[in-house]
């Protein structure tokens, strides 16, 4: 059968030249995945990329409810109070948000970690376009000091492509080449302006901080933890922004966005030289691999759905998994929909709802139960994929969860699964 | 003037009525209110009144939907949250009393069963597509001869699913699959009952009548005994 060798050979070859042709998971230059390379994403950019679509972008940051988080969109207001998942959270941290002040007590250690988000004001005045579009498709953890990220999206890259031209209006093509002063120095007034009280600078040595009272800087000291928790890390300037808007950021951030919590430094003009010339070309240390951790044996002890429900679904599931006749609000995005997502109405709020299960993409009630073809139940591959997410690698359909926020411990995964297979009893 | 200080001492009496704690006057004397406790909100009615039947008081249960709401009876389900639910504690009051609790005077507990079906069915209407009203639902139908059929179709099918999270349910099913001879089904049904709840005594399934051909001892042996109150189920 001569006709099958060749074909067996045709294809080998073309798995050989895929191969080289570098498939599977790639690096980009400051160290993070290529998104369109970890099987996260719908579509991979051609040779010939089509013409991003502003207006439609404009119509997808509405579709994809970011307004809920972020401020400072250009033509689209702020989601109504009661959507605002940062307003709400950061009312109830300053004591503004009406209810009982025992009630408020309880809630706050919960809220506190989404009380910011990042502005997107002036968007187009800073960020690239392309990297804008990477991020969305596969965020990586571009401010070290919030708790939650930027969560994954269910976005295809068009759609990307789109929403960052919209983001981005104006956005002219800078190709200017790396700036060329002296790193070493720039390093040294980076030190020596204590950048790193805020900023991470991660693949190269720690720049140090200091008190914020010797800061070479005004800042208000109410505001500085707030400054903190939005810096992004310093690693990713080199994609996020060219050389010549990091140098006007520089040189006065609140000029380029006025709502900046990030102060005026004063920088002589050969100084910014300097300082840009080792944002740009120092040489930045590959992040280690984190690698996905593999689940733990279920416990042999007796697990309850009191304990799962204190530890895990209460905790951490209902806020977006809730039963809105029981809740205020919608039942949030995981149930009604929302942040993009069709509602799934699945309701993590009690036993019942639990066992209720989702609406899959045909409408179909499945149970959160249901095993895959490894055995292993949909929630715990939730679960599982937020760590996956984290590592970089890739997750299949299955979202991470709980989206946007640090993957549960191993030891309350495991707690999960124990139950499930212990037949999920109730008491 | 004895009029006017009888009309005083009658208003002094009543003033504890309907006011909060704080300084009073009354005939130019001032009398201190001891502090009336605040009532509980129609959120935390329902909520007790979810409660308690949780806890298999459904009188109870009954009661309090019924103070809370009067005229709930009359409702229609989801042109309210607080009052779709409660009449769902309602009809499931009514449903695990066999008819017997919050009875309206002159009705009989099938009438009264009927009414809890028929919420039950409007509240699946207005929440389609949802398991756990589904499940109620199923528990439901399971009460009447004539709903019976409809009862085990849809819990079977929620059960195939592994959507089902109610303990009666389950044991509703266990009892329809019991009168259709399907012992390892209702064993099946039984025992994931009694995974979901304290009161294991719910999930008891009393044993089918034997046919001739059947061995009684095989099916009592898989089937724990009794339930001495559940209602009759029609070998449909």
């Amino acid at each position: 059968m001569p006709h099958v060798r060749i074909v067996h050979l045709a294809l080998a070859l073309a798995l050989g030249l895929a191969a080289l042709a570098g498939c599977g998971p790639k690096k980009r230059p400051d160290g993070t995945l290529d998104a369109g390379s970890t099987g996260a994403v719908t579509a991979v950019p051609t040779a010939v990329e089509p013409k991003a679509d502003a207006a439609h972008g404009k119509e997808l940051v509405a579709q994809f409810q970011c307004n809920r988080c972020h401020d400072g969109l250009a033509q689209i207001e702020p989601a109504p109070q009661n959507k605002h998942c940062v307003h709400c959270h950061r009312d109830i941290m300053d004591g503004k948000f009406k209810g009982k002040p025992d009630t408020i007590a309880r809630w706050q250690p919960r809220v506190k970690d989404l009380q910011d988000a990042p502005s997107l004001e002036a968007a187009g005045k800073r960020m690239a376009a392309r990297w804008l579009e990477d991020y969305l498709l596969l965020p990586v953890d571009l401010r070290p000091g919030l708790v939650q990220a930027m969560p994954r999206l269910d976005i295809s890259r068009e759609q990307a492509r789109d929403i960052a031209a919209y983001l981005v209006a104006g956005e002219v093509a800078d190709t200017a080449p790396a700036p060329r002063g002296d790193a070493g120095k720039g390093r040294q007034i980076l030190e020596s302006k204590a950048c790193g009280t805020c900023h991470a600078f991660s693949g190269v040595a720690f720049l140090g901080g200091t008190a914020a009272g010797a800061l070479a800087f005004t800042i208000d000291p109410k505001e500085l933890p707030r400054a903190i928790r939005l810096a992004p890390d310093l690693r990713h300037v080199r994609a996020r922004m060219s050389p010549k808007r990091a140098r006007a950021w520089l040189a006065d951030p609140k000029a380029v966005k006025p709502d900046t919590l990030m102060p005026k430094v004063a920088l002589t003009e050969s100084e910014i030289t300097d300082v840009l010339a080792y944002l740009y070309n120092a040489t930045l240390d590959v992040p280690p691999a984190k690698g996905v951790p593999a689940r733990l044996a279920v416990l042999s002890r007796r697990v309850t759905f009191e304990e799962v429900d204190r530890k895990v679904f209460h905790r951490t599931c209902w806020h977006c998994h809730s039963e809105p006749d029981y809740a205020i609000g919608d039942g949030g995005p995981g149930n009604s929909g929302g942040l993009g997502f069709k509602p799934r109405g699945l309701n993590l709020s009690d036993y019942n709802g639990i066992a209720a299960g989702f609406l899959d993409g045909n409408n179909e009630r499945q149970s959160i139960f249901a095993k895959d073809k490894d055995g292993v139940p949909r929630v715990v591959r939730a679960l599982m994929a937020r760590h996956a997410e984290e590592a970089g690698a890739p997750t299949g359909e299955v979202r991470g969860m709980p989206l946007g926020y640090p993957a549960l411990s191993l030891e309350d995964v495991q707690l999960v699964e124990t139950w499930i297979a212990q037949g999920r009893p109730r008491t | 003037m004895k009029k006017l200080t009888a009309a005083c001492v009658f208003l002094a009496a009543l003033a504890p009525i309907g006011l909060t704690a704080g300084d009073a006057s009354a005939c130019g004397m001032s009398v201190r209110l001891e502090p009336i406790p605040e009532r509980p909100t129609p959120v935390q009615e329902i909520a007790n009144a979810e409660k308690a039947m949780d806890s298999g008081n459904l009188l109870a249960a009954a009661s309090t939907v019924l103070r809370t709401f009067p005229g709930i009876r009359g409702a229609t389900a989801g042109s309210d949250p607080l009052q779709t639910r409660g009449l769902r504690v309602l009809a499931l009051a009514i449903v695990r009393s066999d008819g017997k609790a919050g009875q309206a005077s002159g009705w009989t507990p099938n009438a009264n069963l009927e009414w809890a079906i028929q919420t039950m069915r409007e509240i699946d209407q207005k929440r389609p597509n949802d398991p756990a009203v589904q499940a109620d639902l199923g528990e439901a139908l399971s009460k009447l001869p004539r709903t019976q059929p409809e009862a085990f179709k849809l819990l079977s099918l929620l059960a195939q699913k592994d959507l089902m999270g109610s303990p009666f349910a389950y044991s509703a099913l266990a009892h329809l699959r019991q009168a259709k001879g399907d012992t390892n089904g209702a064993v099946a049904a039984v025992k994931k009952c009694e995974e979901m709840t304290k009161n294991t005594s719910i999930c008891k399934v009393a044993p089918a009548k034997a046919a001739p051909s059947t061995p009684v001892a095989a099916v009592v042996g898989k089937v724990a005994m009794v339930a001495p109150k559940r209602p009759r189920v029609a070998a449909f």
